[in-house]
């Protein structure tokens, strides 16, 4: 068994600012991420120096340039497996994960996981056409890449992220026909004066606004898809107001022209390691789900297992960087590397910075809320379950047979049992479940990971007879056909 | 491994407009920007040999290329592709050298690399 004192998945904000912070207090971190270089989702790396000085003002990124640089200052200190996956937490802080040199399994004295979010998607007529993505998905092929996604694109879903990617789109020379925004331009002027309370970040919310108009996209407020159009690629996109609940108006649809629709309404956060490690959780829906219950010190109900960032509610970037540099003091701390009157100082600090962004972060909720109507975009042939390609009809038939709770549904329907494990439909069938049968969300129940979390293949398993002997006290006997398949 | 210096390099003056230049190759260049001073690199899709450049995953180089489906689903044969290219969806599995269930949009392209829709014996 390989040990390690401090292990941090994910090398997004969250978990470069813990593994930086740990760095300074002297304790070396192994940092275990999924893709090929830090920054996670958001912070992607600059490329190079010209493209950072250039006269392009989107795709130059020059947000996390600090963090990174701190980072690379420490890369000596810090055991970086990048292209690595966690795919499983097992007792006493075990990580399993897989990657190009196999699978390896750490068995951690602190674990943090600063494993992120993902976007939130309302299953709606059209949406598993290729050409359909999420907003966040179309912004990594243009700013990782240099690669357009289509030709002519529409964003839509709520949110300030959307006017990030319509304009880097823009940029890369795709036309953006529209940003189709759910909220409604009163809902923002209502509630403006709490934006108030990151004057810097209204700004630069502002500026963006001003830049959307000057490329003279059309900002579309109060409005939603409500249907994709196509045979094997999104030819079209459906647009129509909505009210405040966000139920669609169709007597005044219009049919837009897209070969790229990218819509998202928010962020969930990714729970599932949290969920294998047997932490507590519980449901927020402000901060976009189910997230495990932590402390003020960012501790879960698990000793020695920490949570920092987006994976433990749903709060952008500059939060997740100030809470992993908060997990970072406070592991340093228990580990008895940092005095806790030092600790406790520097805890008052970030603690107030956190509590003026989260005053900031409650305004900006309200203007974008996830709205009730969004699960009725679904109609009964609409495919709410990807992976097991369920209707809507299919699901509601279970809900009325009986299927009011997590468990039972998954079992009656497969709903949720594809390679996805339920991370893309289960937040709206949630929401549909609790509204057709008046129950609260969180009543209705987390939908559970099981490990692998991400496929892998048997071949890499097999060859790791130690994480293998891990995993089980019976001898293994698996035949040489399968060793391609994957779990 | 270090992939830092295999990562794809945008000019400032050239990320803004479409390429309409011939950069190695590549046939559907007018979704690429230009980003010079990339190693080309060439694998197959069911067969077909497509153009891509190192650091780019393999569903990138598809959509690049054109190519938006990346499978057909098992109970409709519906096609999708790239959804949340984060590695979540799981939408854009496909068969890399006969290994099933691989992500392409986690899987980064390589020389030679076999990729399919479906598994072919």
């Amino acid at each position: 068994m390989n040990r390690r004192q401090v292990v941090i998945v994910g090398a997004g904000p969250a978990g470069m600012a813990a593994a930086v912070t740990l760095c300074r207090e002297g304790v070396l971190p192994t940092v275990i991420d999924e893709n090929p270089q830090s920054g996670g989702q958001i912070y992607r790396q600059p490329r190079n120096a010209s493209q950072q000085s250039g006269s392009n003002e989107v795709l130059k990124d020059t947000r996390g340039n600090q963090l990174h640089r701190q980072f690379q200052q420490c890369r000596e200190q810090i055991e970086h497996l990048s292209d690595n996956t966690v795919w499983g937490i097992y007792s006493h802080r075990q990580v399993a994960c897989n990657g190009p040199d196999g699978c390896q399994m750490f068995a951690a004295d602190h674990l943090l996981l600063a494993t992120g979010a993902y976007e939130y998607v309302c299953p709606f007529p059209g949406w598993t056409l290729p050409g359909v993505m999420t907003p966040g998905a179309a912004q990594s092929v243009v700013k990782s890449h240099g690669v357009r996604p289509g030709k002519t694109a529409i964003v839509a879903g709520t949110g300030p992220f959307l006017l990030v990617v319509a304009l880097q789109l823009h940029n890369a020379g795709v036309k953006v026909a529209a940003i189709v925004e759910t909220a409604r331009r009163r809902d923002l002027w209502r509630h403006c004066p709490g934006l108030f309370w990151d004057l810097a970040m209204f700004a630069e919310g502002a500026g963006y606004m001003r830049r959307i108009r000057q490329a003279g996209i059309p900002m579309m407020w109060g409005q939603v898809v409500t249907c994709a159009e196509g045979n094997d690629a999104v030819a079209a996109a459906v647009v129509a107001p909505c009210n405040e609940e966000g139920v669609a108006d169709p007597g005044q649809a219009r049919t837009i022209p897209v070969d790229t629709l990218c819509v998202a309404y928010g962020f969930v956060p990714r729970f599932e390691l949290a969920q294998l490690a047997g932490c507590e959780m519980e449901y927020r829906e402000a901060m976009g789900g189910w997230i495990p219950k932590m402390d003020s010190h960012l501790a879960t109900s698990i000793p020695g297992v920490w949570v920092a960032g987006d994976g433990g509610g749903v709060a952008g970037a500059i939060v997740a960087q100030l809470e992993g540099t908060l997990a970072g003091l406070a592991i340093a701390n228990s580990l008895g590397r940092l005095d806790t009157a030092t600790f406790q100082n520097r805890y008052r600090k970030l603690s107030r910075q956190l509590a003026k962004m989260h005053r900031f972060r409650e305004a900006l909720d309200r203007v974008y809320q996830v709205r009730e109507g969004l699960t009725k975009l679904a109609t009964e042939n609409t495919i709410v379950c990807r992976c097991e390609e369920l209707s809507c009809a299919e699901v509601d038939a279970g809900i009325e047979s009986g299927g009011t709770r997590s468990r039972t549904l998954k079992v009656m329907t497969r709903l949720g049992m594809g390679p996805c494990q339920g991370r893309m439909c289960w937040p709206a069938m949630a929401r549909r479940i609790a509204r057709k049968t008046h129950q609260r969300v969180e009543e209705v129940g987390q939908f559970s990971f099981r490990p692998p979390t991400q496929p892998i293949c048997l071949g890499d398993l097999l060859a790791d007879n130690q994480t293998l002997s891990q995993l089980t006290d019976r001898p293994t006997v698996i035949e040489k056909s399968v060793k391609n398949q994957t779990l | 491994m270090d992939r830092s210096s295999q990562q794809p390099k945008l000019t400032p003056d050239e990320s803004v407009r479409p390429n309409r230049g011939v950069d190695e190759g590549c046939e559907n260049e007018m979704l690429r920007l230009n980003v010079p001073g990339r190693r080309a690199v060439q694998f197959t899709f069911d067969g077909e040999t497509i153009n891509a450049y190192e650091g780019e995953t393999i569903a990138v180089a598809l959509l690049a290329h054109g190519q938006r489906t990346l499978r057909h689903t098992d109970r409709y044969g519906q096609p999708r592709g790239l959804f949340c290219n984060i590695g979540v969806c799981h939408e854009c599995l496909v068969w890399i050298d006969g290994r099933s269930n691989q992500r392409a949009c986690q899987f980064l392209v390589s020389d030679g690399i076999e990729v399919r829709k479906e598994h072919k014996q």
